[in-house]
Parts: C-alpha cells; sequence; structure tokens
C-alpha cells in the first residue's frame, strides 16, 4: 500500500514537474534558449574549486601571505565570473528537426537535429535524449550542424519527442547549465508490423486473388530476364547478374502485375493494436510484392493501387488509427 | 545512466597544456625541492608523453601502488620525516605528479588543475618577487586554458589545424576568464578583512637562514660579505610620521641597526644571554613623543629571517603588538618572521644616555647584576690582552682608555680585512699582537675584550650597518654584505656609548659602506659569477637594474606589505573622504568606464567580423553611384552597375572598361596567389572610381552639364 503511495506521489511529482518544464518551456518546432529555459547550479566539481579556495584562504590568513590572498581571489572571482560565461555558452543557441525516416514502433528512430549557434560560438554541449548516451558537440559561431540522435519509439501514432537534454559544463566545469527542449516533429510511428500468412476474407472481394496461390506468394515466380531498360525499378534489377559483368538485367516477374486484393481489418485476429500490426505486414508485403492493394479499416476505405504514396497513406491511416488523428503530427 | 556518461573521459588532446600547467606550478618550487624531484617529475612526464604516444601502457593497479609507496618514502627519507613548508609542498608536487601520470577520467583533469592552482600558489610561501609575481599570472592562465581545454576537446581525433584552433580558442578563454576575473579580485584585495594567523602554523620553512645568528666567532661575518641578499629596505619619516619628501642620505649615525646584543664571551665565541627574558611588549613600552625632539621614525620592510629579533635604531621602541623591546635595547617580535614584514620603527634622539627604556632605579646607575655581567669574561683565555688592558687600566681614565684604544687601532698597523689569517685559541692575543688583521667583529671583539678586562662594562652589539640610498625613491636598501659589529660601553655619567673601532682602522668601511669598501677589496674575485655588485660595473645594466629594484620596491610596499594596517588606513582614508560628490564622481566614472568598455568590445566584435574589403568597398561605390543618379536593383550585376558609371564619366572610359575586365576576371577566378594581386588592383581601381563620382545629385548633374 504505502509502495503504492509512493509510486502516486512520483508519478505526481513528475507530472507537475513536466506540466511546470511545459509551462515555461513549451514544445515548438524551432526551440531557442533563453533565460526561462537555462538552468544552472555549481557542478560537483564546483565544489571541489571551493574547496580548494578554502584551503587557499586557509593558506593566506595562516601565513599572512599577501599574494597566496591574491591568488585565492583570483580563484573566487574566475568561480563567479563562470557563472555567467557558463550560462552565455548555452544563450541562444536554437535547434529544430526535420522529418526522420519512417520508423515503426519499437524501432530506434535517428532524429536528426539541427543546432544553430548564435552570434558567439557554442562549445562543448553535451546532449541526447533521456536514456540515451550523451554526445559532446561544438558549433561555430552564426553556423549550423545537424546530427543524428538515437530515439526509442514505443507506440504508434504521431511521433512525439520526449525532451531533449543539454548540458554544458563550459568553460571551466564548476558549473553545470542544462536545458530540456522539446521539439515537436512532423513525423509518424506505423505499428509494429507482424508478419504473418494473407488470409482474405469477408466482403464480396473474398477470391479475387488471380494469378498465384496462397503457398507460392512472394517468391520466384519468375518469367525471365530482360536487359534493363531506364525506368526499370531498381526492386527488380537482377542484381546476381550485375555482379557477375553480364551487364544490367531486369527480372521480369509473372503476371504480379495482375493480382489486386483487399486487406481487411476483419481478415486480421486480435485486438485492436495486433489488427494494425498484422495490418501493417501485409501492407508492406503486398507492396514489395507489387501489387494492386486495398486496405479496409471500420471507417476507413482505400482503393486498391500499388505506389509508394498509396503505401504511406495506408501506413498513416493505419498509424493514426483509433487515436485523436490530426491534432499532433499534421498532414503528411 | 551508463557508465560513460557519469564518467567522461579526459580528452587526450588536452594533455599537453595540462602537462604544460603542471610544469609551470612546480617551477616556483624547484629551487627548494631535492635535485631527485626533477628526475622524477621529468620521469613522470616522459611517461605520460609515451603512454599519450601509445608506446607504453597504463599503469596497473600495482604499478601506481608501488609508485605512491616509492615517492612518499623517497619524501619522508628526501625531508628526514621534517614537518616543513618545504616537506608539505614535497608532498603536494609529487601527489600532482603521480595523479598526472594516471589520469583518465575528466574528474581526474580536473583533480590535476585543482593541485597546481594550489601548487601555484604554495610557491609565493617561497618567493615573492615582482617578477614571480607575474610568473604566477602566468601560470594561472596556463592552467585556467588547460581546463577550459578539458571541456573544449572531445575523444574524436582532430587535425592538426583543427588542434591548434582549439588551442587557441581554450586560450582565448584563458584569458578572457582570467582579466574578467580580475576588478572583482582587486576589491576583494582590498577590501576583505585581514586577521592574524588562524592557528600558530606549525609548518616551518627550513630554508636555510641567512642572516646574522646569536653567537658570532670572528669570521661569521666575513661569510656574509660576500652575499648580496636583501634584509631590509628602510624610508624615513618626518618626526610627526608623514612622508619625508626631500632628505639626503641619512647620516651614517642613523644607519647603525641594531640587531642582537651579545653579552656573553665563551669559547672564542660572543652569545647573546637570554635577552628576551625581561621584555616589555608593545603598549607596555611605547613612548609617546612627549618632546618631539630627536625621534626618528622610519618604515622598515622586513626579510624572512626565522628569527625573532627585528632591526632598529639605538633607542628604539616597539610601534605595533606583538613586537617588544628588550632590557638591552633589542626589538623583539613574538614569533620569528618567517615571511616579508613590514613595521614602522620609532627611535629617541640619539643621546648618549638611554632615555628610550628606563629600567626603575637601574639607569643611569648600571646596577650591580649588570656590572658584573657585562665585565665577565671567562677564566684564563688570552693573558696578554688580560695583562695590557689591566695596566693601561691603573693609567687611564674609562674615557680616556677607550680613546686610547681607538688611537691605538688608528696608528699602529692594523688592517681591515675580510680574508684574515686563521686564529688560535688565544685569538684575541693573536689579532691584537700578531696578525692585526681582521674586520669588523675582530676590532668589536677584542675591544669588548680589552673593555671588559679593565673593568668598563661592555658588550658587542650586531646588526647591519651603511647600506645604499636610493636617491630618486628614498630609501635605503641593506644587504646581507652589510653586516656588522661593533661595541656599546657604560660610561658611568652617560650610559651606553657606542664605540665601533672598524671606524678607526677603516672610516671607509663606515661612512662608504660596505658595497664601496668591497670594491677596492679583491673579494670581487670571490663573489659568485655575476654577482649584482659586479653587474653595476656595467653602467646601462646598472641603471636598468636600479629601475628594476624601484619597481619592486614598490611592489613590496604597496601589494606584499598590504595587511591590516593597512587596510584599516585605506579604508578609513576612503570613509573619511567620503562624500557625495565624490561617490557620484566615482560612481560615474565607473558608469563611463564600463560603457566605454562594452563600446569598445562590440566595436571590437564589430570589425573582427566586418566583411571583406572588396565587399565594403563595392557597398561605397554603389552607394555612390547610387547618390550620383545611378539606380540599381538587386537584379544589377556588378558589370552592369560599372557600365552604368560608365555612362556617367565618359573620360574615364579606358579605366573603367579595364577596371570591368578586371572584375570580370576576379570574380570567375579560382583561389590562387594571382587572385589577391587582382583583387588588390580592383579594390584600388573602384577607390579611384568612388573619387570621381560627384558626391550628389546635383553636382552630377552640373557635372554633366558640364562635360555637354
Amino acid at each position: 500500500m504505502t509502495s503504492q503511495t509512493i509510486r502516486n506521489f512520483k508519478q505526481r511529482r513528475k507530472e507537475y514537474w513536466s506540466d511546470w518544464l511545459e509551462r515555461r518551456f513549451p514544445g515548438q518546432s524551432r526551440v531557442s534558449l533563453g533565460y526561462r529555459s537555462i538552468f544552472i547550479l555549481p557542478s560537483a566539481t564546483g565544489f571541489l574549486f571551493l574547496l580548494l579556495i578554502v584551503v587557499m584562504l586557509v593558506t593566506a590568513i595562516n601565513y599572512k601571505n599577501s599574494l597566496i590572498y591574491a591568488s585565492t581571489f583570483w580563484l573566487v572571482s574566475i568561480g563567479l565570473v563562470t557563472m555567467y560565461f557558463t550560462f552565455s555558452n548555452l544563450h541562444g543557441l536554437s535547434l529544430t528537426t526535420r522529418r526522420p525516416s519512417a520508423c515503426f514502433a519499437g524501432d530506434v528512430v535517428e532524429i536528426p537535429i539541427r543546432l544553430i549557434a548564435p552570434s558567439h560560438s557554442v562549445w562543448g554541449i553535451r546532449l541526447a535524449f533521456q536514456e540515451q548516451p550523451m554526445r559532446q558537440i561544438s558549433v561555430p559561431r552564426r553556423e549550423e550542424r545537424e546530427f543524428l540522435f538515437s530515439y526509442q519509439t514505443w507506440t504508434r501514432g504521431p511521433l512525439e519527442l520526449e525532451r531533449l537534454k543539454l548540458e554544458s559544463g563550459f568553460p571551466l566545469g564548476l558549473y553545470r547549465a542544462w536545458s530540456w527542449a522539446r521539439l515537436e516533429i512532423d513525423g509518424l510511428v506505423y505499428p509494429k508490423p507482424e508478419f504473418m500468412p494473407f488470409v482474405f476474407e469477408g466482403g464480396d472481394l473474398e477470391g479475387e486473388l488471380e494469378g498465384a496461390t496462397l503457398d507460392q506468394l512472394g517468391n520466384e515466380d519468375l518469367r525471365g530476364i530482360r536487359d534493363y531498360q531506364p525506368g526499370d525499378s531498381l526492386r527488380q534489377i537482377a542484381w546476381k547478374q550485375v555482379a557477375q559483368g553480364r551487364g544490367m538485367k531486369t527480372k521480369e516477374f509473372d503476371s504480379d502485375k495482375g493480382i489486386s486484393c483487399w486487406l481487411s481489418w476483419d481478415a486480421a485476429s486480435g485486438d485492436m493494436e495486433s489488427r494494425l500490426s498484422i495490418l501493417c505486414g501485409w501492407v508492406l508485403t503486398a507492396h514489395d510484392e507489387g501489387w494492386d492493394y486495398g486496405l479496409q479499416l471500420p471507417g476507413i476505405r482505400i482503393k486498391p493501387d500499388s505506389t509508394d504514396t498509396h503505401r504511406d497513406a495506408c501506413l498513416r491511416s493505419l498509424a493514426l488509427y483509433g487515436l485523436d488523428a490530426g491534432s499532433k503530427g499534421g498532414v503528411a | 545512466m551508463s557508465q560513460l556518461a557519469n564518467k567522461p573521459n579526459l580528452p587526450r588532446n588536452s594533455l599537453i597544456l595540462l602537462m604544460a600547467s603542471v610544469l609551470a606550478a612546480m617551477l616556483p618550487h624547484s629551487g627548494h625541492l631535492p635535485w631527485l624531484f626533477a628526475v622524477f617529475a621529468a620521469f613522470v612526464m616522459s611517461w605520460r608523453w609515451l603512454m599519450f604516444l601509445g608506446r607504453f601502457p597504463y599503469p596497473g593497479k600495482w604499478a601506481k601502488t608501488v609508485a605512491v609507496i616509492l615517492t612518499m618514502t623517497g619524501i619522508f627519507l628526501g625531508f628526514l620525516g621534517d614537518f616543513s613548508v618545504e616537506s608539505a609542498t614535497a608532498f603536494f608536487v609529487a601527489t600532482c605528479l603521480l595523479k598526472m601520470l594516471e589520469m583518465k577520467t575528466r574528474r581526474d583533469g580536473y583533480v590535476v588543475c585543482f593541485l597546481a592552482y594550489f601548487l601555484s600558489a604554495a610557491g609565493f610561501l617561497f618567493e615573492q618577487g615582482l617578477l614571480w609575481g607575474l610568473y604566477g599570472l602566468l601560470a594561472y592562465w596556463l592552467i585556467t586554458t588547460a581546463l577550459v581545454s578539458i571541456h573544449l576537446f572531445d575523444n574524436r581525433p582532430v587535425t592538426r589545424a583543427e588542434m591548434s584552433h582549439l588551442n587557441k580558442v581554450a586560450m582565448g578563454h584563458g584569458s578572457i576568464l582570467v582579466l574578467s576575473a580580475l576588478p572583482m579580485m582587486l576589491i576583494l584585495y582590498l577590501v576583505f578583512p585581514r586577521f592574524g594567523p588562524l592557528w600558530n602554523v606549525g609548518l616551518k620553512s627550513n630554508q636555510a637562514q641567512i642572516g646574522l645568528s646569536s653567537q658570532v666567532t670572528p669570521g661569521d661575518i666575513a661569510n656574509l660579505s660576500s652575499n648580496n641578499e636583501l634584509v631590509m629596505r628602510v624610508t624615513y619619516k618626518n618626526p610627526d610620521g608623514t612622508q619625508n619628501d626631500s632628505q639626503g642620505p641619512p647620516a651614517s649615525s642613523h644607519r647603525y641597526w641594531r640587531a642582537l646584543v651579545l653579552d656573553q664571551y665563551e669559547d672564542r665565541t660572543w652569545k647573546a644571554s637570554g635577552w628576551s627574558s625581561d621584555t616589555r611588549w608593545f603598549p607596555q613600552a611605547y613612548r609617546p613623543p612627549a618632546g618631539a625632539e630627536g625621534i626618528t621614525r622610519y618604515e622598515i620592510i622586513q626579510e624572512s629571517s626565522g628569527q625573532k629579533w627585528l632591526y632598529t635604531l639605538r633607542n628604539g621602541a616597539p610601534t605595533q603588538r606583538g613586537h617588544g623591546i628588550t632590557e638591552t635595547g633589542v626589538l623583539v617580535s613574538r614569533s620569528p618572521v618567517f615571511q616579508r614584514i613590514r613595521y614602522e620603527g620609532v627611535a629617541f634622539a640619539d643621546y648618549e644616555l638611554f632615555p628610550g627604556f628606563i629600567k626603575a632605579g637601574g639607569y643611569p646607575n648600571l646596577d650591580e647584576q649588570s656590572r658584573r655581567l657585562y665585565t665577565r669574561l671567562d677564566e684564563q683565555s688570552n693573558p696578554q690582552t688580560r695583562q695590557w688592558a689591566d695596566s693601561l687600566s691603573q693609567e687611564y681614565e674609562p674615557v680616556e682608555l677607550v680613546n686610547y684604544w681607538l688611537n691605538h687601532f688608528r696608528d699602529q698597523p692594523y688592517f681591515y680585512s675580510l680574508s684574515p689569517p686563521q686564529l688560535g685559541q688565544n685569538d684575541i692575543d693573536e689579532f691584537l699582537f700578531q696578525s692585526r688583521s681582521g674586520f669588523c667583529a675582530h676590532y668589536a671583539g677584542a675591544l669588548t675584550f680589552l673593555a671588559r678586562a679593565a673593568g668598563i662594562p661592555a658588550r658587542m652589539v650586531v646588526g647591519y650597518q651603511g647600506g645604499e640610498w636610493d636617491e630618486q625613491e628614498q630609501y635605503l636598501t641593506i644587504r646581507q654584505y652589510d653586516a656588522h659589529g661593533w661595541v656599546e660601553l657604560w660610561l658611568d655619567g652617560r650610559g651606553w656609548v657606542r664605540v665601533d673601532p672598524t671606524s678607526a682602522v677603516s672610516p671607509e668601511r663606515v661612512d662608504l659602506g660596505m658595497d664601496a669598501l668591497l670594491n677596492a677589496e679583491d673579494a670581487l674575485a670571490n663573489a659568485p659569477l655575476l654577482s649584482e655588485r659586479r653587474i653595476r660595473q656595467f653602467q646601462l645594466l646598472n641603471s636598468m637594474m636600479r629601475e628594476f629594484e624601484r619597481l619592486n620596491y614598490a611592489w613590496y610596499r604597496w601589494v606584499l606589505s598590504y595587511d591590516q594596517a593597512s587596510q584599516r588606513n585605506l579604508l578609513t582614508r576612503w570613509t573619511a573622504e567620503l562624500s557625495w560628490r565624490r561617490i557620484i564622481i566615482v560612481g560615474a566614472s565607473i558608469l563611463a568606464g564600463l560603457v566605454l568598455l562594452v563600446a569598445g568590445w562590440r566595436l571590437f566584435n564589430w570589425y573582427r567580423h566586418r566583411p571583406p574589403k572588396l565587399e565594403r568597398v563595392w557597398q561605397q561605390l554603389r552607394q555612390r553611384a547610387e547618390l550620383a543618379g545611378i539606380h540599381q536593383t538587386a537584379s544589377d550585376t556588378p558589370l552592369g552597375l560599372l557600365g552604368s558609371v560608365l555612362g556617367l564619366e565618359p573620360e574615364d572610359a579606358g579605366k573603367i572598361h579595364w577596371l570591368r575586365k578586371d572584375v570580370e576576371r576576379l570574380l570567375y577566378m579560382p583561389e590562387g596567389d594571382d587572385k589577391e594581386l587582382l583583387e588588390k588592383r580592383v579594390i584600388k581601381g573602384i577607390k579611384r572610381l568612388i573619387r570621381r563620382l560627384p558626391k550628389s545629385n546635383s553636382d552630377a548633374v552640373s557635372a554633366t552639364s558640364a562635360n555637354s
């Protein structure tokens, strides 16, 4: 019971904290670090430095040595001005991001983050998403640098980034200045695909699959090889022949063109998420095979096609299915 | 959290700066550390460097343990378990070196840097000259730079160019940090309350203390004659304590600085017998100037001596807490002087009597006990001298007797020599009747002995005499070679009288000072190569040296000796002079200074990041063309602009034509040496064109109408 209470308390504190942060430093597509978003506290090294100062001061007092006094005060002043320099190293830094490549729930996606330095150089900042190892980066004045940061996704839907942690001890490491930046990103996380054998059922389109039986699907229904012509899909190039030095050849598949099918919600089994996963797997497989496929979800019906745009539209509706679509992530 | 995030590695590229700062912090200690330390440091540095290059392994756990044990044993044995400032700093130096050897994480780097900061400051326990002060600043800058570089580099491999760029950035940040800390440091230095030691420092420096010692065997003082180490500097003041700005060099009688009174003769050695037993400490002993007649006031900056005695003129009195005056007129401090100190001095007239410190019922009549003390000799040494003194005392009164001896020294062939022959058991006999050659200690010792043998209370005084007067800065510099010994005799009715037998033999020693005398002596040949005296023979060097000495003196006087008293003086002066007007003026000037500083900084930044010259000149041309009535849009090309200008200046057509060709070439030319030359030519051409162009539209109109 008590552990439950503590957990609740921790949860509440975390929520309170993130709410506070959200009010103070809301997520944006371009984030600029200002006075309100940079925090600074002495680091452990700073306390060690303080100890050094105390020892030196005692030495100066006991030996009544003017130059040791001067050295001590020099260190004190350096320690104080460093606070400003540590803060201003982060101050003015802007961050933006672009849409990352497609990803599926559970993947680690590489998020491109662009750091834009203000009129001063930003030295030795370390940043990472939570749970990821920190990475040290410098950006010269008025320049931009883009870096990829690993980000672990968990659930399908619009990609919502957690806060990115930035910290810097530059120049002396006596203080730690840090910030939590939340970047709004235009990205989608598709359901985690599950590759299951196709099941076509339900609706009036049952059995419309032509030209191939279930067992043979997806594999070498190869008719032959012909010379490559500009415009042939890269996927159909016979790379083996190319590697053997016989020139560019294109594999021709038999009758694939003719296959047209509907991938339907009712054909998949399980709860909503596993149905979406299965459908996702089917969409991917069908697209790879070059079929015309349509997608049927409760309330959504996408007509058969075989283009990349079609695939993306299918995946998108799978990703957003049942969610408050459109509120986050925008329109692709 | 991964281990990596918690303990970031020390970037390998900051190693050079770290090693340099450790070396810089160690350098001031090289003077007092055993030479083995240099070997140790070289060993550690090379090992570390080889590790950096990957040719040597990182020390393992065992290697580290062994290294620590060996080093600490070495220090313990090297200093023979003697806990002094030296052994303590040796410990820190060793710690710093060992830490540098094993440092791996960024935190290790911090520890090394902080130790270096501390070592650098601790160096000031030993060296405090102006140059060492500046050196300390340099060391602090270097260490700060090293700290910056720890944060600047990461562990990516960098190119040589990138590395040198980052090193420059680190240096720049180091400079900014150190300099921007300066104002606050100065304020703290001035206003931070100075108070006495928190506890009695157990660790004393056992640096060989050069100088006088509490016993004098003839020969000791001569050892000092080739030592030019500074003893003290003296500024004389007006009797009311104000600064005396125009005075000649002090009379030689004002140059007898007493340090010790030696009243006991035993086994050929003069000793001080418990002189501190009867001491009056400051508030008690201080006699306010009643008549204010014949008071000498001065200020002394005394170097560390490791002894309790201070220096004073005759009949001096203590002026601050912790100082006292003994019955014999020796100024003493409660604790040994282990660093440079500054104190005010006051001496009451050069009376022959002793008015400064009157022992109740004692003076001017010497009591029996003192009389016995000051006439005591050992049992049987120097029979010849005793006999001589005894026989003379039958004939002469004490005063006549002293004069007789002084005349004797003057008229008989006695010589002043810094390298007299060795003397045997009856040294005074041998000196008086055979060798007849010696220096102050011989003459003073002999005269004291003679006086005592004749029943006149006598004591030997050692201290310094002479010194070098700086006419411009008005101070007296006293060095070890100014060490001197003289005699004080008790004459009934007159009290203690100073008699300097050396002046009878060698008046130059007293009048000109030791320095002048030594120039004549061949002692020069024995002095260390390029000693200060020898350098003085070169005119230019001489004056440079003198200037440096002055600077150093100002440094000592205004910076190093800033203590509780001077702080109180300064603060009271400030507060006394505090008025609204002053506050406003000072505040306004500080504000103006800050504004200027910021403006200057912005200007500098602008200057640094302004567009290249060609672009600026081109902008000027555009503006001028605009004024002259040539309207341009963003899409106009440079050549187009030049073409329009051509229309305005038909008679320059040839030149503009060539300029156009040049611009064209410049725009499409790859980078190369010629490009710079061409760029210069183009800039010149454009500038000439700007000068030719009319300054305003009306001018242009009139110019064109004139042409047509």
